[in-house]
């Protein structure tokens, strides 16, 4: 029942896509007054066509429905004025949160109060005005819950325990003369400054995920959510698209929410060290560890270096097994192996599960314990996720070739071989390649190194392809990708 | 399901855009591994690599990250690279419009100054490996005021393997402690232990001191600075100079009679005139230049300068370890030729200053003209007057530096003219009244001699200063590429008005 639905929706989808393809769209006019759509149900307008399955399979159709009948648009035509646009402000933790509906518009029309919901590249749908309330009252409650979700995941306090264990390991203080060491304050320049800060030691609360402004509307390029990188003490903005709400719902936990809250904490994503480790991977990984999604690990781009390690120290071949599940016939439609992904899930809980120990109890507390040396290594081996693949050695026995045991007897065969191939390596990394002339000439005096893949859809594109395909735009189509980004802000015409 | 879509990061890293424009330690080790291994036994064999080069192993087997792998100065270029992240965003018009939209821009100054802070600890480091490199000694190890020993390798006794070959052994690793604030850094003085053995046990000599007294010059009163007061508005003039002092280790037990030093510090010294009899002397409390001798080496060639003066902050902390002269005697700082340049150099070294120019929001304004409805006046007014900013006419005997011009027009002499041809000046004089009236058939100069041919009178002929009034009215003068004119239209010696024109 379950693979013909799937079948069925597949093929929809198809001749959707066709359709989608040859026939340019044209320009939307009314011939007759738009209806008011009365919203019967306490759901906000946005979920009333989506489920949220408990079941992993079904969740994952009900994705694959989401994404792949939403054309993607390139970006707005227009710029829209914040101003006048709902808004409201609630205070959670003590911290005030600014919300602001940019796809919504209050109006009256024909002397009736209405919500319009006018999003880009899609028709304008008008609700009755208590809508607005509806989709408020669900707004608070998703921040709420992503909120007390992240710090049920991460459990910060253990995190700053061990990261304490590890100063103490480090510095040789013993821990309650670390901890008055950490707050003491210095004076620099004109400002005073506490140990911890210039360390770069983070202290966990949970008012520092809230940002203090986000904005629901749609993003170019079909992007759920984006976050401000940013200081304390600056203004933080989290975007979140209607689009990347309506995953949540079908996920049953705000998912994309509690991803950008990780980087508006600028506890643990500041300027400007952020730009030196994969940033995206550790706020995913938060995710992963939310039991909601595992499979997650299969697709996500920011997760590519989880799968490698994965592979490597869990003989799970994410891909291969990728590539079972979901076997490839033609235009991009998929037929599921329903026997091989229940097997399959089983073993990605356990992964997940595993993972999960690895993030609250290597990942966080080592890399936070010293982060200026960590963000050092990897400038030094130009790779943004070096420290995340030491780390993994740390905790974990390679099983890649067959088993644990044969693993290490090969290692240590050719301990002498992999050194000399290491000290190649070590001194060819951060080498400049070739680069377009116009790009070197633009960016210069920002740094090289640590590549950071971060920010590209890597994942739409089979592995290898996405640097290929960035080598081959041109100057002035990134730019006009960066453009369309910074428009965001603007709020300017796009094109 | 291929259609997940990211989550977008802003601000975005610019390096982003650089994806692929520099190998990273991966790309390379599977390149060089693709000829001796499978993939799965390279992959293997690249993360074993990482423990190899960055970690060490205890003795029950397990890993810890060995936090002194990296160099000091691994360290260091990551956090200049920083500093340079920050610089570029807060110079460019198009990145600070977006962090004062975010109010970014004082958290980002601050970050910054942080920043700047853990960068010259480091290179302090940087520089106390090179000090104790050059001398052929171990570098100090950082120590905390406390009671628990540090043991500083994430756990464990750390016991370096031969797997660690290519770990840089020894001095130039990173210290984790360099970091911690309450390492006094001024602490650690740049002293070979054989010289501060010999001072504790009074095997030190004191060779000579030699004086030297440079340029005079203007500055605020250092006498008063000397006592910790604040400086008066006065400026007193003061020859800078240098004390150049040796000291030589002398074992009695062993006898050596040449005279060749082991350590020669440099003072900067100031002859003060407080009035036409006293002149008084100061001397900077700590030598800015500190030499010993190197590493198998017969003369002083390791240099430890501190650039700084006593009222500036870094004063006390060595700026540069330099080994580019060696010296035997003191003397030979101010008779050789590269030696004095040397010392020339770093007593005077001025560091550079850091100075972003922060670019300013374009100013919006309106303004509508129709054509014609402007008229421009050149002129700039100042009741004070305009003068020349040069002087033209030094002295005396210099008057006859000019050369006479005159200019006539239909029967009028608008002016005479004085040519400063040395500074390229023109003095424009009016005729006496006398003169001024007349109707002039011809106008002629033959050196400084006028001859005016005045219609239907006979000829006069004199030196030009007799014809003229005798302050000029206007004067013509070239600075930076620019003519400028200075006008004095009342005849009361103040040039009221200037303009301006580019050449």
């Amino acid at each position: 029942m379950l693979k013909q639905s799937f079948k069925f929706a597949i093929t929809i989808l198809f001749i959707l896509a066709i359709g989608g393809l040859s026939v340019p769209p044209e320009p939307v006019q009314f011939t007759s007054s738009p209806q008011v759509f009365y919203n019967p149900s306490n759901l906000p307008h946005l979920f009333l066509d989506l489920r949220a399955p408990k079941e992993t399979l079904e969740r994952i159709i009900e994705v694959n429905n989401l994404f792949s009948s939403y054309l993607i648009p390139s970006a707005r035509r227009f710029g829209k004025f914040s101003n006048l646009h709902p808004s409201f402000r609630f205070v959670l933790e003590d911290k005030e949160v600014k919300v602001l509906f940019l796809d919504w518009i209050e109006l009256e029309l024909r002397g009736e109060k209405v919500l319009k919901y006018n999003p880009p590249n899609q028709l304008p749908q008008l609700f009755p005005q208590n809508e607005l309330e509806k989709l408020k009252r669900k707004l608070t409650q998703d921040i709420k819950i992503a909120l007390n979700e992240l710090w049920k995941i991460l459990e910060p306090e253990n995190i700053e325990a061990s990261i304490l264990d590890k100063l103490v390991k480090i510095y040789g203080f013993e821990k309650r003369k670390l901890l008055e060491e950490l707050d003491k304050e210095i004076q620099i320049e004109n400002y005073q400054v506490k140990v911890r800060e210039i360390l770069q030691i983070p202290k966990f609360e949970k008012k520092d995920f809230l940002p203090d402004l986000i904005i629901v509307g749609e993003l170019p390029f079909g992007i759920l959510g984006a976050a401000t990188l940013s200081l304390e003490g600056a203004k933080r903005v989290v975007f979140y698209s209607p689009l990347g709400w309506r995953f949540d719902f079908i996920m049953g936990k705000p998912y994309i929410l509690m991803h950008e809250l990780v980087h508006a904490n600028t506890q643990i994503q500041a300027l400007p060290l952020v730009y030196y480790f994969h940033a995206e991977m550790f706020a995913e990984l938060s995710m992963l560890m939310a039991d909601i999604y595992p499979f997650e690990l299969f697709f996500h781009g920011y997760l590519e270096p989880v799968r490698r390690a994965v592979w490597n120290y869990f003989s799970f071949d994410v891909r291969e097994a990728a590539k079972q599940i979901f076997s490839f016939s033609t235009a991009r439609v998929y037929t599921i192996d329903e026997e091989k992904f229940r097997k399959f899930h089983i073993m990605v809980q356990e992964i997940a599960k595993e993972l999960k120990r690895f993030v609250k109890e290597r990942l966080y507390p080592e890399f936070y314990s010293h982060p200026l040396y960590w963000v050092a290594f990897n400038t030094k081996l130009c790779q943004s996720y070096a420290f995340f693949d030491l780390f993994m050695g740390l905790e974990y026995e390679p099983t890649i070739l067959d088993g644990a045991e044969n693993t290490k007897k090969f290692l240590l065969k050719h301990e002498k071989v992999i050194l000399e191939i290491a000290k190649k390596a070590l001194k060819k990394a951060g080498e400049k390649k070739e680069t377009p002339e116009k790009l070197e000439e633009e960016l210069s005096g920002f740094s090289f190194c640590p590549q950071d893949l971060v920010w590209w859809p890597v994942h739409v594109f089979p592995p290898g392809k996405a640097k290929e395909l960035i080598n081959s735009l041109s100057w002035q189509e990134l730019k006009l990708f960066l453009e369309e980004a910074f428009n965001l802000f603007e709020g300017g015409d796009s094109r | 399901m291929r259609r997940k879509l990211t989550l977008l990061l802003l601000i975005i890293l610019p390096s982003t855009l650089l994806v692929g424009c520099a190998t990273q330690y991966d790309e390379a080790f599977f390149e060089e591994a693709k000829n001796k291994f499978t993939p799965e036994e390279s992959l293997a064999a690249y993360y074993y690599s990482l423990l190899l080069l960055f970690a060490f192993q205890d003795d029950k087997g397990m890993w810890h990250a060995d936090y002194r792998a990296l160099t000091n100065r691994d360290v260091l270029a990551t956090v200049n690279s920083m500093l340079s992240d920050i610089d570029n965003i807060l110079k460019s018009k198009f990145w600070l419009r977006l962090v004062r939209r975010l109010e970014l821009e004082q958290p980002l100054l601050r970050k910054e100054a942080i920043l700047r802070y853990i960068r010259e600890r480091l290179a302090f480091r940087e520089l106390m490996i090179k000090f104790y490199k050059l001398i052929g000694e171990a570098v100090p190890e950082l120590k905390l005021e406390t009671n628990n020993p540090a043991y500083l390798n994430g756990g464990g006794s750390y016991k370096p393997t031969l797997k660690s070959t290519l770990r840089e052994e020894g001095s130039e690793k990173f210290d984790p402690l360099i970091l911690w604030p309450t390492v006094d850094l001024r602490k650690f003085k740049f002293v070979p232990t054989y010289i501060s053995e010999a001072k504790r046990e009074g095997k030190l000599y004191k060779l000579g001191d030699l004086f030297l007294f440079d340029e005079e010059k203007e500055v605020k009163s250092l006498y008063e600075i000397a006592k910790n007061q604040t400086p008066s508005e006065k400026l007193e003039k003061v020859r800078e100079g240098y004390l150049i002092r040796a000291f030589k280790v002398i074992d009695p037990e062993i006898p050596n009679k040449k005279q060749v030093a082991d350590v020669i510090e440099v003072f900067r010294v100031f002859e003060i005139k407080l009035d036409q009899e006293t002149l008084i002397y100061q001397r900077e409390p700590q030598p800015f230049m500190i030499g010993y001798r190197g590493l198998k080496s017969r003369s002083v060639n390791v240099w430890v300068i501190d650039i700084d003066r006593p009222e500036e902050t870094g004063y006390g902390i060595p700026n540069e370890v330099v080994t580019q002269v060696n010296i035997k005697v003191p003397r030979d700082l101010i008779t050789k030729e590269v030696q004095y340049a040397f010392l020339i150099k770093y007593s005077r070294y001025e560091k550079p200053k850091e100075k972003r120019e922060i670019p300013e929001e374009t100013e919006i304004k309106l303004e509508i003209v129709r054509a014609g409805g402007i008229k421009v006046d050149p002129w700039e007014y100042s009741e004070e007057g305009f003068k020349v900013p040069f002087v033209y006419k030094e002295k005396e005997q210099e008057e006859w530096k000019f050369r006479v011009g005159v200019k006539l027009e239909e029967g009028k002499i608008l002016y005479v003219e004085k040519i400063w041809y040395r500074k390229g000046v023109r003095e424009k004089f009016n005729l006496k009244e006398e003169f001024a009236q007349k109707e002039y058939l011809d106008a002629k100069v033959t050196n400084k001699i006028l001859t005016l041919h005045p219609k239907g009178e006979f000829s006069i002929e004199g030196h030009v200063d007799l014809f003229i009034k005798p302050l000029p009215f206007e004067i013509t003068y070239e600075v930076e590429n620019n003519l400028v004119i200075i006008r004095d239209e009342n005849e009361d010696g103040i040039f009221e008005k200037r303009r301006v024109i580019a050449k």
